[in-house]
């Protein structure tokens, strides 16, 4: 949870219907100072999430508040900048005409509606292009125009919808950076994205959402380790594996060792202590120990279990 | 919180409504001129106009073609019937806009393109959003789209006979031509600025109800060609004329200006085509309105 003096975003017990079909029941969560990244399958309830917290739909039930005003208000719209998913801007004018020309809804007057489109633009690394077509730019160069004009009336939050669709790795870790480098510059961030394992990257925390309820809200980590069904599982390579099986199986914290073509499948009750024991091991282990990796400790294991 | 230098709140002036509108109407209107094909097509567009003003040059004598004595008699001593070839009346300075060919054609071509894919555009590309959380609400988005396709449009519909009259008055020996023209042109050309309101003010509708942007362009190409031809088909079948000026939406349009002007007609219903026109625009409204309805918190 964030820090009460820096919640930017609150959505407080939400409940939103279309008619007889609740789209959300009873949402509770805040986002401060940090990337917050929000993730469901579609048709849970994730659009309806995302336009109530810019304002586009009343809730039925509770209230939807930035930096403590309703959500719908103009106050509350001059704090938000939203980056919704779309892959075509005005093909014709240029990056810093469309960031101006957005700007001009906020009452920023002609010149330095440009001025500050520029300025936007540059900090996002589009200072050479930005006077071009945005009919010539790349995937990579168009969301940094989304961004841009999201980011260029200095909005206190923003909220991202899919900003990682169609780019190419490159282009993905620079916005990534870009994303992560926000809360540092005062802009909290909820960020909606499929791709899992990259939002995984960006994200302080999740909010998971599924039929209209919210799943979980926290760190992945802290998430994972709250679903002692579910036992950790790790892939190692090593030397001598039959010997490191038949010495893992004796240890409580092991539920469990399989063999896989190449090395040994563990599934684990306790994995703080397995990895305080198993350090000690690895070190003394004759032949060495050459890779151990977590099978189901990431983001998209943690929304697996969570949702089934 | 700790916030940055560069993200301290940005000094924003309290805007009006149409201090909001007034951009987005801009873009619309000026968007056709930032490609060359643009460009092209609102030149291709200007055709008749700059046909009626040849004309003018011939008739005034500025431009010598044929015999003099033609030129004078063309200009002199036309009779009633060819009141739209004589730059002495009014309907000269209007038949270049209301006529079913040229005027129509090139006001299809003109709005199909501009007007007809303004919103639907938009929805296509999810760009609706972007204006609905900059706090500009569904009909104040529509109305500057409409306000940016209308006085693009104006601008050939209006500002073309608009200058041809004054071309006229410039070239006519006295100022006979303007003090005899300027009352009924006056009202003619309200009553074109007023029909070029109603026409694109549908064909916004029309791109607000329709899913994609080409879907919009076809509707509107079908309302304006096929209600023309079906009324022309119809009046001939029941061998009633009137009856072209209460299905065909350019014809009801036409009618409406020419009686405003108190320019003369045959076998028209003005009521008629007040009734096509209004529950046309009427049901448009109400089909928009509902599918502008998801947004319902903006206020």
């Amino acid at each position: 949870m964030s820090d009460s003096h820096s919640i930017v975003l609150e959505f407080d017990s939400v409940t939103k219907w279309y008619g007889s079909v609740a789209a959300l029941l009873d949402v509770s969560f805040q986002v401060g100072n940090e990337v917050v990244g929000l993730v469901g399958k579609n048709g849970v309830g994730k659009s309806t999430l995302m336009k109530l917290a810019v304002g586009l739909l009343d809730p039925s039930q509770g209230a939807v508040r930035v930096c403590g005003s309703d959500a719908t208000t103009r106050e509350s719209r001059a704090r938000i900048g939203f980056c919704p998913d779309f892959d075509r801007l005005y093909e014709p004018i240029s990056g810093v005409t469309f960031v101006a020309w957005m700007l001009r809804y906020h009452g920023v007057a002609g010149r330095a509606a440009t001025e500050r489109a520029e300025e936007v633009l540059t900090e996002l690394g589009l200072a050479e292009n930005m006077h071009r077509p945005i009919r010539e730019y790349s995937k990579g160069m168009r969301q940094r125009v989304r961004l841009g004009q999201a980011l260029s009336h200095r909005p206190q939050f923003v909220l991202l919808d899919e900003p990682m669709t169609g780019l190419d790795p490159v282009a993905r870790a620079e916005l990534a950076d870009l994303i992560r480098g926000l809360p540092q510059r005062g802009v909290g961030v909820l960020v909606s994205s499929h791709v899992l394992h990259e939002l995984e990257a960006v994200v302080d925390r999740v909010v998971l959402v599924h039929q209209g309820r919210l799943l979980a809200d926290g760190k992945v980590d802290t998430l994972r380790d709250q679903l002692p069904e579910r036992p950790h599982r790790l892939r190692l390579k090593g030397a001598r594996l039959r010997e490191l099986a038949s010495q893992l199986t004796a240890w409580p914290e092991v539920d469990g060792v399989s063999f896989l073509r190449d090395g040994l499948e563990i599934s684990l009750s306790g994995h703080g202590a397995f990895y305080e024991r198993f350090s000690d091991l690895a070190s003394d282990w004759q032949g060495g120990v050459h890779e151990l990796i977590p099978l189901d400790d990431d983001l998209a294991a943690v929304f697996g279990y969570l949702v089934e | 919180m700790s916030i940055a230098h560069h993200y301290r709140p940005l000094d924003c002036e309290r805007v009006s409504g149409f201090q909001r509108i007034w951009p987005l109407a801009r873009q619309e209107m000026l968007g056709l001129f930032r490609t060359r094909w643009g460009v092209a097509l609102y030149l291709v567009c200007l055709f008749p106009a700059l046909g009626r003003l040849v004309m003018l040059l011939i008739m005034f004598g500025v431009v010598q073609i044929g015999p003099r004595s033609l030129q004078n008699r063309m200009a002199s001593n036309m009779p009633a019937s060819m009141d739209e070839l004589n730059p002495a009346r009014a309907a000269f300075y209007f038949e270049s806009v209301l006529s079913t060919m040229p005027g129509m054609i090139f006001f299809l071509l003109l709005t199909s393109v501009v007007v007809s894919r303004c919103v639907a555009r938009d929805r296509a590309t999810n760009a609706l959003e972007l204006y609905w959380t900059r706090g500009i609400s569904p009909w104040g988005y529509v109305f500057g789209k409409w306000l940016g396709g209308f006085l693009l449009a104006a601008s050939m519909t209006v500002g073309m006979p608009l200058l041809l009259w004054i071309s006229a008055c410039f070239l006519a020996e006295d100022w006979t031509l303007m003090t005899d023209t300027i009352g009924q042109f006056s009202i003619g050309l309200l009553g074109i600025a007023f029909m070029t309101a109603i026409w694109t003010a549908i064909g916004t509708l029309i791109s607000a109800i329709a899913s994609s942007a080409n879907l919009a362009m076809v509707a509107w190409s079908m309302l304006i060609v096929g209600s023309s031809a079906a009324g022309f088909v119809v009046s001939r079948v029941l061998d009633e004329d009137s009856l072209r000026s209460c299905l065909s939406f350019w014809e009801a349009g036409r009618v409406v200006v020419r009686s405003m002007a108190d320019l003369p007609q045959r076998d028209v219903s003005v009521s008629g085509a007040f009734l096509m026109l209004g529950s046309l625009f009427g049901g448009l409204l109400l089909l928009v309105r509902r599918r502008m309805r998801v947004v319902e918190a903006l206020r």
